[in-house]
């Protein structure tokens, strides 16, 4: 069944529309108490997200509710604890970036019974002193304090929560000395000590906890591991690698080792047990050899992003290609022929970047040969989007291999040479919901082509030469939620402004939307408000036939990259926001 | 319409609703009362009692059978929740399986 | 499914899916088939109003539209209808109707 139309959906819709429903159910007592608790937490949930709760409604949930969520809600305070604090069934508490939680606003969680989960990440101004309040919840199992301003002193206190199961301590000043004194924590399973002070010394501790299967000192200055053999999900990203793993029974299933340094190359890898492991993360580790690889017969996500993967490397990756699902290699060697090396190889392949690669045209056969791909990153390339130089016809556009790809999702061609022409066979693409393109080589004609894919939800078609008359006339997809314009500087706001107004469900990105208004030749339009739309269009149309041969003399004053350098000293804004997403992106992978 | 292909469903006060089978079937719990085998009092008779559920509550629960065909007929037509009936409602539904 | 209608008596409750082009008489068929009252003992009245409804005319005619309360009388034994007579429950709807409000 449909959840939309789930009777206890359409309920919780029906009681939180907006303050006034929710008056008049919040009396009835005892139908609150009855309330089963599963429907009293979907309740909550909704009233946390449409901002409808306040302390004094938390109340009516004290006998039932089992899990709170208030995740970054900056309203939470010392009273919401104060009622929180009487919920007898709580099981789940998370109040992660409510950053104005200290540590006398913890005092009410003494004794409280049923509590087995605490999220106090990010939770700044916690220190010492709220783990002291901490220390009273008997029963806890998992405590997150990453990132509070918890010391070494408060760390060792937690000893005596014996029923810890998850400790998440990252970014905390944890010495070895305070990893010591936990070592009474027998029940532990996960430990996240990114970032901490621990070194060789307290790592050699680790082994001490029998039930270790998750743990993660990313960013941190440990170079060895003792035998931890029930491990089974390392994170040692950004670390130098001497010595781990060399106990061959731990039962592996994910390592990360994004950023790090092995100092005995890929020797590390090849004995540990990796007969069962799923998910590598070697980018950016520089490794060039990768004869461990051949053991990993069930992996199902690979990245080798920036590593030295030529396409003879290619051939360990095939052998173990069988379930593979994502594979990264982006900023690699790999060129056309290891994309060739591949297919054929990765029939369960969904996600493939070949990102600021050397591979070309005659890659999209080879890659329209993995019949399960959904997302494939094809950005910086050598792409053209063309066969054989000056063909124009139909059979040499290269992009029409990729019609073969029925599950096709994303494609990204940013920043590669692909040109209006080569963009035709997209327009049949049935799945197809995200597309970017970035190349101030693209203009109209590729808006036009791409307003035919059925499916297309998001579009980005930044830097191109469009025009404010194609957008006037584009017929979006009905699909379309966003459009990413930014950098097409022809457009004037005017018209991307009406281009929102014609299709109000599509957001639209571009300088001049967010940012402060930015016309080049200094036109002030009358307000379009007081003009009947008839007289709007009328007028619209005037404009783009006085305006659209002005703009191509424009064009033609400028080189190319005279005219990017004119853009980007204009918008000092855009090109702030795109990288703060380049690092964003980064922290992602 | 033919009375074996309706089933009669009573209020905790005593009120009778009487609906088509197929209605009453989008409730999952209503549909193994009816279906499963076994000598189940509301196969024998077509009617359920629940004791539980007040009249106004059960009346429209009803309105949400018929509703939910018509949804599923395709017609786009919000079903009404007087606030008052939310909590009430929700736990009906919760144990109905609608 | 087009529509339905709820046909109220006493304690009582029937659920009749309909179309808008029924009759007044295809509904009283229908209930016919239920209570075991043949359709000339059967009364509909509009519970707001007290409009009897026309055996002749269809729902459209009279502006039933989906989900709407009709009242049924029955022939009793001196030949006359009853009044109409729609228990309400005590539940829920005490405060509301205190306050005017109508289902």
């Amino acid at each position: 069944m449909n959840r939309e139309t789930e009777l206890v959906e359409l309920c919780i819709n029906a009681a939180c529309k907006n303050r006034e429903t929710v008056e008049k159910w919040r009396l009835q007592k005892r139908s609150l108490d009855r309330l089963p608790s599963h429907l009293a937490d979907a309740l909550l949930r909704r009233l946390i997200t449409r901002r409808l709760l306040h302390p004094s409604l938390l109340e009516v949930f004290k006998h039932s509710a089992e899990e709170v969520d208030v995740k970054g809600d900056n309203s939470v305070d010392a009273e919401w604890m104060a009622y929180l604090g009487g919920f007898r069934h709580l099981l789940y508490l998370n109040i992660a970036e409510c950053h104005r939680i200290n540590s006398s606003a913890l005092w009410p969680l003494t004794g409280m019974n049923s509590l087995k989960e605490l999220d106090l990440s990010r939770c700044s101004k916690v220190n010492d002193a709220g783990i002291n309040h901490i220390l009273s919840v008997p029963n806890l199992e998992k405590l997150h304090i990453s990132k509070t301003s918890v010391t070494a002193k408060g760390v060792k206190l937690l000893a005596s929560l014996k029923n810890l199961s998850l400790l998440d301590l990252g970014g905390l000043p944890v010495d070895d000395a305070s990893l010591a004194s936990l070592q009474v924590l027998k029940n532990l399973q996960h430990i996240e000590l990114w970032g901490s002070k621990i070194s060789n010394e307290g790592a050699a501790v680790l082994n001490t906890f029998p039930k270790l299967t998750h743990l993660n000192i990313d960013w941190t200055s440990v170079t060895k591991l003792p035998n931890l053999s029930s491990l089974e999900c390392l994170n040692m990203s950004n670390c130098t690698i001497d010595a781990i793993l060399e106990d061959d029974k731990a039962p592996l299933t994910k390592l990360i080792f994004s950023g790090s340094t092995f100092l005995n190359e890929a020797g590390t890898l090849l004995y540990a047990n990796t007969y069962n492991l799923s998910f590598l993360d070697l980018a950016h580790t520089g490794l060039d050899k990768f004869f461990f690889l051949s053991k990993m017969k069930v992996i199902e996500h690979l990245n080798l992003s920036s590593c030295m993967v030529d396409d003879n490397s290619v051939e360990m990756v095939a052998c173990i290609g069988g379930k593979l699902k994502s594979l990264n290699l982006s900023g690699t060697w790999v060129s056309s022929a290891g994309v060739g090396i591949l297919a054929g190889h990765v029939p369960n392949l969904e996600i493939l970047s070949l990102s600021q690669t050397s591979v070309e045209d005659t890659a999209l056969a080879f890659i329209s040969l993995m019949p399960s791909l959904k997302v494939v990153d094809l950005s910086n390339t050598n792409i053209k989007g063309f066969l054989h130089p000056g063909g124009t016809d139909l059979d040499s556009l290269s992009l029409t291999a990729l019609q073969n790809l029925k599950q096709l999702e994303r494609l990204n061609l940013e920043h590669t040479q692909v040109t209006d022409e080569a963009l035709f066979p997209l327009s049949s693409f049935q799945e197809l919901r995200y597309l970017s393109l970035k190349s101030p080589s693209l203009s109209d004609i590729s808006l036009y082509h791409l307003s035919s894919v059925p499916k297309l939800t998001k579009l980005s078609i930044c830097d191109a030469v469009l025009t404010n008359c194609s957008l006037d006339k584009v017929k979006a997809p009905e699909s379309l939620r966003l459009v990413d314009l930014r950098g097409c500087w022809l457009l004037t706001k005017d018209a991307i402004l009406s281009f929102s107004r014609n299709h109000p469900q599509i957001e639209v990105r571009h300088e001049l939307v967010t940012v402060l208004p930015f016309d080049e030749n200094g036109r002030q339009h009358s307000s379009p408000s007081r003009l009947t739309s008839r007289t709007m269009q009328a007028s619209r149309k005037k404009e783009q036939t006085s305006l659209s041969p002005y703009f191509v003399d424009q064009r033609m004053k400028y080189s190319r990259d005279e005219l990017l350098a004119l853009q980007f000293m204009s918008l000092p804004l855009a090109s702030n926001s795109e990288r703060d997403n380049s690092i964003l992106e980064k922290q992602l992978d | 319409m033919k009375k074996e292909d309706t089933v009669k469903l009573i209020s905790s006060d005593g009120f009778e609703f009487i609906v088509d089978k197929e209605a009453a079937m989008v409730s999952q719990t209503i549909r193994n009362m009816l279906t499963s085998p076994g000598s189940f009092a509301e196969r024998q008779h077509g009617e359920v009692t629940f004791p539980e559920i007040s009249t106004t509550i059960l009346e429209k629960i009803c309105q949400y059978f018929y509703w939910h065909l018509e949804f599923a007929s395709g017609k786009d037509r919000e079903f009404p929740i007087e606030p008052e009936l939310t909590l009430e409602l929700m736990m009906a539904a919760n144990y109905l399986h609608t | 499914m087009d529509m339905y209608i709820r046909i109220k008596r006493d304690k009582t409750t029937y659920f009749i899916r309909c179309k808008p082009s029924d009759k007044i008489l295809d509904i009283k068929e229908k209930l016919q088939e239920l209570i075991d009252q043949p359709v000339n003992d059967q009364r509909l009245i509009l519970p707001g109003t007290g409009e009897v409804l026309e055996d002749a005319k269809t729902l459209a005619d009279q502006k039933i539209e989906t989900d709407a309360v009709v009242a049924l009388t029955l022939r009793k034994d001196d030949n006359e209808f009853e009044e109409v007579n729609i228990v309400r429950p005590n539940d829920f709807y005490q405060t509301r109707d205190a306050e005017g409000g109508n289902w």
